[in-house]
């Protein structure tokens, strides 16, 4: 299944939650923020979030900055 | 004496705010945010590489400070909103320094832009402080958009130039009611305190400190100077005459005898 | 929110017991200041501060130099109608007053244009009494029509509008407003207006800003300076001039400085605004808004005037007649004052000129007037 995180294309073998696509990264959920098909998402409805076919994702850290 | 900035409901004590970026090691950031007493400091949202995950930085910041969350990498009021709704989503709070440059010469700030993101935010209830080129006109309305603050730039982003736009900083300082923070080119104490000074309400200072051989000794330099600036200009800076008493006197007609009633 | 709830807001201070507060050093400290406050301006206002006039005087000098050049636009008034509704008790027009009541017709208002116009002059201050059954809005605007060929600018001194009657004039082509509150002093303002629509402190207060709202590109305000305490009428001229140009930064903001003269009626100023005191509120309102022009009408003097010229003042009216069709009918008529400078053009041109000003006639060029095209402008 191809989907777009963070502005290149991957593929997973099968649907999953967002929580489910973060661990297979090794991400922890307290790390990030999520944006889904350009909405921002809670991070309590991670694992009720599938990705699906053609999705976009955004996973965004906080990081130094100006 | 009560001088405290109150911005976002939130009442400070440090006029000096402080930008994360540039650091040549996150350890040096706690030290440095204890040394210059900031209680306000910017962080920023990236994508997340997967190739080489970044340390989490947040457990780099003391408890208790206020993350203001930079847009940059916004190129329009769109992207800067993306951003702070997800800045929120992550738990960095409502302080959002709105940053939408599209100029990368000398990233100079959209205005235009930037007041568009700042109504939107604005009525999402953030607290937004704009990034702005000191443009009275543009400051005004930011002021009408819901702005918290407005903070105009003392000259290009790293540029350490100083306090080049101080006389359009001014009349921003003279003309606008909320609190004015310069952001942006300061590159030395003395400009620190030079603005305050003036009248401004706070500073932000990131590349002058982050790029110092001595980043926590600079961050208390910087503390010190914000803290006299302040001082001076509470204090009620001494006059200095902006003419001289030179051309002949203009009143010597009312001390003719004449009807004194103007009849 | 308006002016007026900026007003009600300063009503709970006592100006007297402030201004009895102020010390020579008080002054001092204002002097060497840029950018005043409130609590500045009425330093400058003080007692104390009639001592420093000469200070005063080079400091308003230097800012009017600075923000105006040596510079004094000269314009004049004309009198469309003198009927009136209202019972002003300081005013010659006043219904009360028996006098002749006159209204122009659009051919006398050409006659007056033309005679205006060959002295050179090209902005013109319209005026009428407050009447809107003999000098309606229609009236008004249909006199406009006729004057914009032949004038630059049409400024309006007439009763207060509604927001869309000043559209209707700005359309025609009035761009600018001139509109004296008379008096800030709540209470002595109704003593004097006793009857008619003029009654409505707040209805007329608010009216500058109607204007504004309504596209017109200059306001000037005023308080007729003898009526009440002059100290308090010139505060609060100024606090109002600086809230509408902080209000519409984009209007070009004025006040004028008229001071009550003799006139048709029984009223007697309680507080005479002797010479000194007139200077001291035209530096004080010069050094706290550079930028706000000054007028100065023919109600003053000439010599007195033309002393007054490097002191701040930006426009002064020149040729002047309060009566109505003054200039092309030669009866004698009543007229709204007593005119003290009675000098025609020229004569004032040549004293602006001999202290080193330059008299001008043409501030702008319309170049979007509705619906004139410039075959209709008269060429003379």
């Amino acid at each position: 299944m191809r989907l777009i995180v963070n502005g290149k294309e991957i593929c997973l073998d099968r649907e999953m939650s967002i929580v489910e696509f973060l661990h297979s990264r090794g991400i922890v959920e307290a790390m990030v923020a999520v944006e889904h098909n350009l909405s921002w998402t809670r991070r309590e409805e991670w694992p009720n979030i599938t990705l699906k076919e053609n999705d976009r994702v955004e996973v965004i850290q906080i990081m130094a900055g100006g | 004496m009560n001088d405290v900035l109150r911005i976002g409901g939130r009442d400070l004590s440090c006029r000096l705010f402080l930008g994360t970026g540039k650091f040549t090691s996150y350890d040096l950031i706690p030290e440095v945010i204890r040394a210059s007493g900031a209680q306000v400091v910017t962080v920023a949202l990236r994508r997340m590489d997967f190739d080489t995950p970044q340390e989490n930085m947040v457990k780099y910041l003391p408890p208790g400070v206020i993350l203001m969350t930079n847009t940059s990498g916004a190129r329009n009021a769109e992207e800067a909103v993306r951003i702070a709704r997800l800045a929120r989503a992550a738990g960095c709070g409502d302080w959002i320094k709105i940053e939408v440059v599209t100029d990368h010469k000398y990233l100079l700030p959209d205005n235009y832009e930037t007041i568009k993101a700042t109504e939107i935010l604005a009525a999402e209830e953030f607290v937004v402080l704009p990034y702005m080129s000191p443009d009275l006109i543009a400051a005004k309305k930011l002021v009408r958009a819901g702005a918290a603050a407005v903070m105009p730039l003392g000259s290009p982003i790293g540029s350490n130039r100083g306090l080049r736009t101080k006389e359009l900083v001014r009349i921003l300082i003279e003309e606008i009611e909320l609190p004015v923070i310069v952001d942006a080119g300061l590159g030395t104490p003395s400009e620190a305190a030079e603005a305050m000074e003036m009248g401004c309400s706070a500073v932000l200072v990131n590349t002058a400190i982050a790029t110092a051989r001595d980043p926590v000794a600079m961050a208390r330099a910087f503390a010190l100077a914000v803290e006299a600036g302040r001082g001076g200009y509470n204090a009620g800076l001494g006059p200095v005459r902006a003419y001289a008493l030179a051309s002949s006197p203009l009143t010597g007609f009312l001390h003719d005898t004449e009807e004194d009633r103007g009849s | 929110m308006t002016f007026y709830n900026r007003q009600l807001a300063f009503e709970k201070y006592s100006l007297t017991q402030d201004l009895a507060r102020v010390l020579p050093e008080d002054v001092e400290r204002v002097l060497a200041s840029s950018n005043l406050t409130s609590d500045d301006f009425l330093i400058l206002l003080s007692p104390v501060a009639e001592r420093y006039l000469e200070p005063m005087a080079q400091r308003a000098h230097a800012l009017t130099v600075q923000h105006f050049g040596r510079v004094i636009l000269l314009y004049t008034p004309l009198y469309l109608a003198n009927y009136c509704t209202n019972f002003c008790l300081y005013c010659g027009f006043a219904a009360q007053n028996r006098i002749r009541r006159d209204r122009l017709t659009l051919e006398e208002v050409a006659a007056e244009a033309r005679l205006i116009r060959v002295s050179g002059l090209r902005h013109i201050l319209i005026l009428t009494g407050e009447s809107r059954k003999m000098s309606s809005v229609e009236y008004i605007r249909q006199c406009v029509e006729v004057l914009r060929p032949y004038f630059l600018s049409i400024s309006a001194e007439v009763y207060p509008l509604e927001i869309d009657e000043y559209t209707q004039l700005v359309g025609s082509g009035v761009d600018g407003l001139t509109l004296y509150q008379e008096t800030y002093d709540r209470a002595l303002y109704a003593a004097v207006h006793p009857r008619g629509p003029k009654r409505d402190y707040r209805y007329r207060l608010e009216a500058p800003e109607r204007a504004c709202d309504a596209g017109i590109r200059s306001v000037n305000i005023g308080a007729l300076l003898g009526l009440a305490d002059w100290r308090l009428d010139a505060f609060l001229t100024g606090l109002h001039a600086d809230y509408l140009q902080h209000l519409y930064p984009e209007v070009e903001v004025s006040v004028s400085l008229p001071r009550l003269r003799p006139h048709e009626g029984t009223f007697q100023p309680q507080h005479e605004v002797r010479n000194r005191e007139f200077v001291q509120i035209m530096l004080a309102m010069r050094i706290f808004l550079p930028r706000v022009g000054i007028t100065i009408s023919t109600r003053e003097r000439s010599g007195f005037r033309d002393h007054l010229i490097p002191l701040g003042v930006t426009k002064m009216s020149a040729g002047s007649c309060t009566q109505v069709g003054g200039r092309s009918h030669r009866e004698a008529e009543t007229g709204q004052f007593e005119i003290s400078d009675q000098r025609d053009v020229p004569a004032v041109k040549q004293a602006i000129e001999s202290r080193g000003y330059k008299a001008i006639f043409k501030d702008w060029h319309p170049i979007v007037a509705a619906g004139v095209d410039m075959a209709g402008r008269v060429a003379l």
